[in-house]
């Protein structure tokens, strides 16, 4: 018996779902397809290398300028490690100084354990800035 | 793994074509920062003291970001000249 159908009769058993509920479910599960080895896999942390910053700009003496920046994702992981040492005190600052900014972020939520599901997020994640007088483009790869 | 040990710099001036391949050798700049680092010490250690700091945890974490700069590349393409620089 799988573990949803488990949890589901269990959830019948006491009361917090009726029998026309449960069926619905068992049947919904049923219909589920299992992941078939050819399914696109979600991407792994471990295959994203860098970080890419593309920006596009017009620069006042030198005309058009495209500058393209690539960041090891190790560099992120490092940095991302090294908040860890920062003192509270400094945090709080950060982050007064941020939200003064109209930055909404707390600092302290920035922990190595939830780095590699941050990784993850940003293997999904494309910033495109559109500007009048840049273009800025940040992506992983 | 090491921090870099060279920067290629790359310079290309699109008037004339004409290309500069500079190796800029930054394991010069770390054996000169290695005596610094060790005089600086003992007067780190009591600053992380006074203010809190985990002190070798922190300089093994400075170390991971320094040895994580491989790879780094930084490309500035404009109308005079094109320059890239990559740390290895």
């Amino acid at each position: 018996m799988s573990e949803n159908r488990r949890q589901i009769l269990q959830m019948l058993a006491e009361g917090k779902i009726t029998a026309d509920e449960a069926e619905r479910l068992i049947a919904a599960i049923e219909k589920e397809p299992p992941p078939s080895p050819g399914a696109p896999q979600p991407p792994r942390t471990d295959k994203l290398k860098y970080l890419r910053v593309v920006v596009d700009a017009m620069d006042p003496h030198d005309g058009p300028t495209k500058v393209n920046v690539r960041v090891p994702m190790q560099l992120l992981r490092a940095g991302v490690r090294l908040t860890s040492f920062i003192p509270p005190s400094a945090r709080d600052k950060m982050n007064k100084a941020m939200h003064e900014k109209g930055i909404d972020f707390d600092v302290n939520q920035l922990k190595p354990e939830n780095l590699e599901e941050l990784i993850e997020q940003l293997g999904d994640l494309t910033v495109d800035v559109d500007h009048e007088d840049a273009k800025v483009r940040v992506f992983c790869e | 793994m090491t921090p870099p040990l060279l920067a290629i710099v790359d310079i290309q001036r699109k008037a004339d074509g004409r290309m500069y391949h500079v190796w800029l050798p930054l394991f010069l700049i770390w054996l000169l920062l290695l005596p610094l680092a060790i005089i600086a010490l003992p007067f780190v250690i009591i600053i992380g003291l006074i203010v809190g700091i985990q002190i070798f945890a922190a300089l093994g974490g400075l170390m991971r970001v320094l040895n994580s700069l491989n790879g780094t590349e930084v490309e500035i393409d404009q109308t005079r000249r094109h320059i890239t620089i990559h740390l290895v």
